[in-house]
C-alpha cells in the first residue's frame, strides 16, 4: 500500500508541476479560476489536484470528489481571510523550525518512501531538499498551511467544539465566514 | 463423602488445572512515521507547491488469553479478549492534514490464515491525535471457539490517513499467544 501511495504522490507532484521549469516560471502556469474568497483565487488546477486526493482517501467518485475538493479549498481560503482579519500569523521562524523537525523525522524514518519524501518533492523543481525547504516560496506555502491549522485550533477553542468533530467545526467556520463579511464567489460555469 | 470420592474429585480438579494454560496478559506495540503530501501555494503569486508533512505514529494492543485442553477431542478451548488498543499520531504544532485512524484486529489460526476480523475506527484533527478502544471484546472467540492449534496469533493493524492530504500508513503489531 505504501508504494502505491508513493506512486500516487509522485504522479500528483508531476501533475502539479509540469515540465522542468524553475519555480519562478511556474507562477503563471495555472490561471483558470473557479472561485474567489475575498478576491483570493482558487484555480481549477488546485481543485483537480485536491479532488484526486479526496478520491483516494475517501473512496468516492470524481464528481463528488471535485465538489468536496472545492468545499475544502474554499474553507481553507476562508480561514486565511479570517486569520488576516484577526491578525493571526504563524511566524516564519516557527515555520522553519516545524519544517526542520519534519525533515529530520522523515530522514530518520525506517522506510525509504518517508526518507525520500522531501527529496522527491524538491526533485520536481530541480532542487535539493536543502534548497527546497529554504526557498522563500516554499516557506510561504508552509506558512499558509500552518495558518489554516492554527485558525482551526483557535476557532475550535472559541466555539468550544472538539477538534475531532470536523463536521461541527466546519459548520462553525462556514457560519463565521458569512458573518464576517468574507465574500465567497463560485464560478457557476465550472 | 467417602475418602475414595474425595480422592477422585481431587484428581479431576488437579487434571483441570494442569490442562489449563491460565489467563495471560499479552502486549505488543509498534511505531513509525506518517508521511503525507498537501497541495498548497504561496498566496501572492499562487506558486503551486506540494508540501510534505511527516508525523510520528505509534500503536499498541493489550489482550488476555487463556486456553484449556480437551483430551477427549484433542482440541483447545480458547478465550481471548482484547483489553485495549490505540493509535497515536503527533500531528505537529500545526498541521493542515486532519487525520483519521482506525485499528483492525485479526485472529489468525496460524501464521497466515485469519479466522476473525474486528475493526474500530475514529477520526480527529487534534495536535496529538489519540484513539483508543478499551475493552473491545472479541466475542466470537470468547468461550465459544475451539481451536485445534495451541498458539493462535492476534494481529492488529493501525491505519492513519490525512483528510485533504495524500498518504496513509499502516502499523502492524502481532501478539504470539502461548
Amino acid at each position: 500500500m505504501t508504494s502505491k501511495i508513493a506512486l500516487l504522490a509522485t504522479l500528483l507532484i508531476a501533475a502539479a508541476l509540469p515540465g522542468n521549469a524553475s519555480p519562478a516560471s511556474r507562477e503563471s502556469v495555472d490561471t483558470k479560476v473557479v472561485a474567489r474568497v475575498s478576491g483570493r483565487p482558487i484555480s481549477a488546477q488546485a481543485v483537480a489536484l485536491r479532488a484526486q486526493v479526496v478520491r483516494q482517501v475517501r473512496q468516492i467518485e470524481l464528481p463528488a470528489a471535485e465538489q468536496e475538493a472545492l468545499t475544502q479549498l474554499v474553507r481553507e481560503e476562508s480561514l486565511l481571510a479570517l486569520a488576516e482579519q484577526e491578525g493571526v500569523v504563524v511566524p516564519v521562524d516557527t515555520v522553519r523550525n516545524e519544517i526542520a523537525q519534519m525533515r529530520s523525522l522523515a530522514e530518520t524514518a525506517p522506510d525509504e518512501d518517508t526518507q525520500q519524501v522531501f527529496a522527491k518533492a524538491a526533485e520536481q523543481y530541480g532542487l535539493t531538499a536543502e534548497a527546497f525547504v529554504n526557498d522563500p516560496r516554499v516557506v510561504a506555502a508552509y506558512q499558509r498551511a500552518f495558518t489554516i491549522a492554527e485558525m482551526r485550533q483557535r476557532l475550535a477553542r472559541r466555539f468550544d467544539v472538539p477538534l475531532t468533530d470536523d463536521a461541527a467545526l466546519d459548520g462553525k467556520i462556514d457560519a463565521l465566514t458569512k458573518s464576517s463579511g468574507i465574500r465567497v464567489e463560485r464560478n457557476r460555469q465550472q | 463423602m467417602s475418602m475414595r470420592w474425595k480422592l477422585l474429585l481431587m484428581c479431576v480438579l488437579l487434571g483441570a488445572v494442569a490442562a489449563s494454560a491460565g489467563a495471560a496478559t499479552r502486549t505488543a506495540s509498534g511505531s513509525g512515521t506518517l508521511s503525507m503530501l498537501w497541495f498548497g501555494n504561496n498566496g501572492a503569486g499562487s506558486f503551486p507547491v506540494v508540501l510534505p508533512f511527516v508525523y510520528p505514529m505509534s500503536t499498541a494492543v493489550t489482550a488476555t488469553y487463556s486456553s484449556s485442553y480437551d483430551a477427549r477431542t484433542g482440541r483447545y478451548n480458547v478465550t481471548l479478549q482484547k483489553l485495549d488498543e490505540y493509535v497515536s499520531v503527533t500531528n505537529g504544532t500545526y498541521g493542515p492534514c486532519q487525520i483519521s485512524a482506525g485499528v483492525s484486529t485479526n485472529v489468525l489460526q496460524n501464521r497466515t490464515t485469519s479466522v476473525l476480523t474486528v475493526t474500530r475506527s475514529s477520526s480527529g484533527s487534534t495536535r496529538n491525535a489519540y484513539w483508543t478502544n478499551p475493552g473491545t471484546l472479541i466475542d466470537g472467540f470468547t468461550n465459544t471457539r475451539w481451536y485445534t492449534v495451541t498458539n493462535p496469533r492476534l494481529q492488529t493493524t493501525a491505519s492513519a490517513a490525512g483528510y485533504a492530504c495524500t498518504g496513509w500508513r499502516n502499523l502492524t503489531t502481532t501478539i504470539d499467544l502461548p
